[in-house]
């Protein structure tokens, strides 16, 4: 078992499947995203297959793989944003950095997700990049703040 | 999380608030109690709202202002977190308390307003402009002319019990929710109940699972209560995934306590020493505060072995949801907390006889668990004076969309559509005509204008084949375009589904690709296409029956909900998209056509400059022309546009 992940999986206990999810939060928490390495040590950890963990992982919103981009764009999808014109928005973030959600742009710079409401929905439509909100955002706005994050 | 040590003089006065008998009685309890609700302050008193809602806002900067004017006028002034009351659309929302007089609530307050309102308020002055109301407490000396909180348009039909306390107490603080009388249900229960007793007085209630179906709790209790096993969780649903209602975040972040009493109480009840609250790690604000709340009622003794010298033990965990939509059905709940993916699996046996680890398991949501406190304190009776006799006690519901009033409102079962839209909702907000209301979120279906005036009540919404679902409200305005919000929202169920049956995988999908291709503008596209696309059209309604009565779950069962209620209430728009390619409310992004007004266009090149598909011609100076065939229908022309000069189709 590689040493680096020891630290993280002594504080659970071994064999029990229930603590998977914790463990790949708490990974997640610690990386920004789940290292491929940290799979096979849970896997001989809680004794199951690597694939179920995969199959888990992917299962939840919230896992990822891959480190998310320097800018990481998270679009609120609630119905309250959705009708004051989230989907333009969203449109729009995709034609200006051509990445699909869950996807990071080949710079490594953006990367782009759909999240469950933020809970702003008096300023809708709303945006975070890297946790802090932008409110009643239009095209036009967008196209700026995104040019603003590039020529940082 | 690291929660602040209480100290050894706080954790006795505040055991002797629970166990003492009245506590009223005796004038030091009585000061303390009158201290720690903050009716009596000794120096002038900010209460900040520090909910998700606000966090857009920087309530730093109040606190900032707050201090800076403190310093500058030689004054001592605390600054206090609290919940939300509520009232959304008027974040941040402040508190402001000066000693011997009522509490006065502003909202929305910028942090350059600060020194100004408090100059004028500590000389006994009141600035109207942002005011709620004030709030008086016990003791209190009320402001002159200054109306009630509680008359305030949003409050004033409102039925606030479970939420009375939101934005008035401290969430991240025990001793607030104790003053209140908080967790002296709880203590009288152990002492002085067995669960047998407790459990008539939850079936006297009436009570009624809050999440969508309107399930009567007492069956599950008493289910699982009498499965003879081992071991019995009692598990809180806080994994509140409904895109459109924010009703439990609210709740969980303004009264943490609350929640962990209700559970508490139903864990005794059925004779469990283990509950678990699962909420998404998403919603940090809220998992800090239950941590927070867990931690605070460890050290008060209130939770772990032998509570209170009971002899009842109880231990409760906050499990963070990975986020899943689906996992909102127990069963999927279940799966996740086990390790798995939370994929539901056929009911029976159901969980209040074999749920988590095989154990009989309570599952309920947060809504629910947090009316048990009152029913047990004030007794069956007086719970069914509230509501209706099939529906008792009151139901959260969360306005968002095209309304006035945003936020979250309590009110009885019963109430009307139409009391809460146009009542405390304040109907649309630019004084359009409403269109309909989507209530329940992707599972829920549209109410038209014509049908305002229906009771919100579980067997009523029955009857009419409605769905009450979790409670959330978007209402609609004619600027809103009902196929292009269905389509978003079988999106969402796509994306959402588990993938475990064919007909909610496969169904959300197809049904998305033919709405996409209905709210798309007409492309050259070829015979077969064509074909496939008015097949589509055809079929939709079937496939979507198909999908309602062939899913596995709730979720796949609703999600077509949305889409058959509004095929029939919204035919003529449907039809619109379908034969005309047109858009009435100009929403559907694919659908829109662009021309430039020749009259008002200067020719100041904009668009031009703009287009990124290089779609218009034209010179500084000369009217512009949009070539239809190449343009995308982004739109951007006509945002840049400063003279009115795009027009939309």
């Amino acid at each position: 078992m590689s040493t680096e992940f020891v630290d993280l999986l002594k504080k659970y206990p071994a064999g029990r499947r229930e603590n998977l999810i914790p463990i790949l939060q708490e990974l997640q928490d610690q990386h920004g995203y789940i290292p491929e390495p940290a799979v096979s040590a849970i896997a001989e950890y809680l004794e199951i297959p690597a694939v179920k963990i995969y199959s888990v992982a992917t299962f939840y919103n919230e896992f990822r793989f891959n480190a998310g981009g320097k800018y990481h764009f998270q679009v609120c999808q609630g119905i309250g944003c959705q009708v004051d014109g989230s989907e333009r928005i969203r449109s729009e973030l995709h034609r200006l950095l051509e990445i699909e959600p869950g996807e990071i742009t080949a710079d490594g710079w953006f990367s782009l997700e759909w999240v469950p409401c933020l809970g702003v929905c008096q300023e809708a439509p709303v945006l975070s990049v890297n946790g802090e909100l932008y409110a009643k955002m239009t095209p036009v706005r967008l196209k700026e703040l995104v040019d603003k994050f590039r020529n940082r | 999380m690291e929660t602040p040590r209480i100290s050894e003089e706080l954790q006795e006065g505040l055991h002797a608030l629970i166990t003492h008998q009245q506590p009223d009685s005796d004038p030091t309890l009585k000061f303390l109690g009158r201290s720690l609700r903050r009716e009596r302050v000794e120096r002038l008193t900010i209460f900040i709202d520090r909910t998700t809602p606000t966090s857009i806002y920087n309530t730093s900067l109040i606190e900032e202002a707050v201090e800076q004017w403190s310093d500058e006028n030689q004054q001592i002034s605390e600054v206090i977190e609290t919940g939300c009351l509520g009232l959304i659309s008027a974040e941040p929302v402040i508190g402001i308390q000066v000693p011997g007089r009522a509490r006065l609530y502003y909202g929305p307050v910028e942090p350059a307003d600060i020194a100004g309102m408090l100059d004028a308020i500590t000389k006994q002055v009141i600035p109207e402009e942002n005011l709620i109301g004030q709030m008086i407490m016990t003791g209190q000396q009320p402001w002159e002319d200054i109306p009630d909180w509680k008359k305030h348009p949003f409050f004033v039909n409102q039925s606030r019990t479970i939420t009375s306390l939101n934005g008035v107490i401290n969430p991240s603080s025990i001793s607030d929710y104790i003053a209140w009388g908080g967790y002296r249900t709880f203590y009288s229960s152990i002492r002085n109940y067995s669960g047998q007793e407790l459990m008539k007085l939850i079936e006297q209630s009436g009570l009624r699972g809050r999440s969508g179906s309107g399930f009567l709790a007492s069956v599950k209790w008493i289910k699982a209560a009498g499965t003879t096993s081992d071991k019995r969780y009692v598990l809180c649903n806080a994994d509140e995934s409904d895109p459109g209602g924010y009703m439990h975040r609210v709740l969980i972040e303004s009264n943490p306590h609350l929640i962990l009493e209700g559970i508490m109480l139903a864990a005794y009840i059925i004779g469990a020493n283990h509950a678990i609250i699962y909420t998404r790690s998403r919603y940090r604000t809220a998992v800090k505060r239950i941590q927070c709340a867990l931690g605070q009622v460890r050290e008060l003794g209130l939770l772990g072995q032998d509570i209170l010298h009971s002899g009842y033990t109880l231990d409760i965990q906050l499990k963070r949801g990975p986020g899943a939509f689906v996992c909102g059905e127990e069963t999927a709940l279940i799966s996740s907390l086990e390790g798995k993916r939370g994929s539901p699996r056929t009911k029976p046996p159901y969980p209040a006889t074999s749920g988590l680890f095989g154990k009989p398991t309570l599952v309920h949501n947060i809504e629910t668990l947090a009316q048990v406190p009152m029913i047990i304190s004030k007794g069956p009776d007086f719970y069914k004076q509230t509501g209706t006799p099939g529906s008792t006690g009151t139901k959260l519901f969360s306005l968002s969309g095209k309304i006035k009033r945003l936020g979250v409102v309590e009110v009885p079962f019963g109430t009307s559509l139409g009391a809460v839209i146009d009542g405390i909702g304040g109907g649309t907000r630019n004084g359009r005509p409403a269109k309909a209301v989507l209530l329940g979120g992707p599972s829920g279906k549209f109410i038209p204008v014509s049908k305002f005036n229906l009771p919100l009540d579980l067997d009523k919404f029955n009857e009419e084949n409605l769905v009450l679902g979790s409670g959330s409200m978007v209402l609609l305005d004619d600027d809103s375009c009902p196929i292009n919000l269905i389509k978003n929202m079988m999106d969402f169920i796509r994306q959402e589904s588990c993938g475990k049956c064919i007909p909610c995988r496969d169904g959300s999908k197809r049904i998305m690709e033919i709405l996409s291709l209905i709210s798309s503008r007409s492309l050259p596209e070829n015979k077969y296409e064509a074909l496939d696309r008015f097949k589509g059209v055809t079929g939709m309604l079937e496939l979507a029956e198909v999908m309602q009565s062939t899913s596995l779950c709730g979720l796949g069962k609703c999600a077509p909900n949305p889409l058959i209620s509004g095929m029939e209430l919204f035919r003529e728009e449907l039809e619109e998209h379908v034969f005309d390619r047109t858009c009435r409310a100009r929403v559907c992004l694919n659908m829109r056509s662009f021309m430039v007004d020749p009259v008002a266009c200067n020719g100041c090149n904009l668009c031009f400059v703009k287009c990124p598909e290089k779609a218009i011609i034209g010179s500084p100076r000369l009217v512009h022309y949009i070539v239809d065939d190449l343009c995308t229908g982004c739109g951007k022309c006509f945002e840049v546009c400063k003279f009115n000069a795009i027009l939309v189709n």
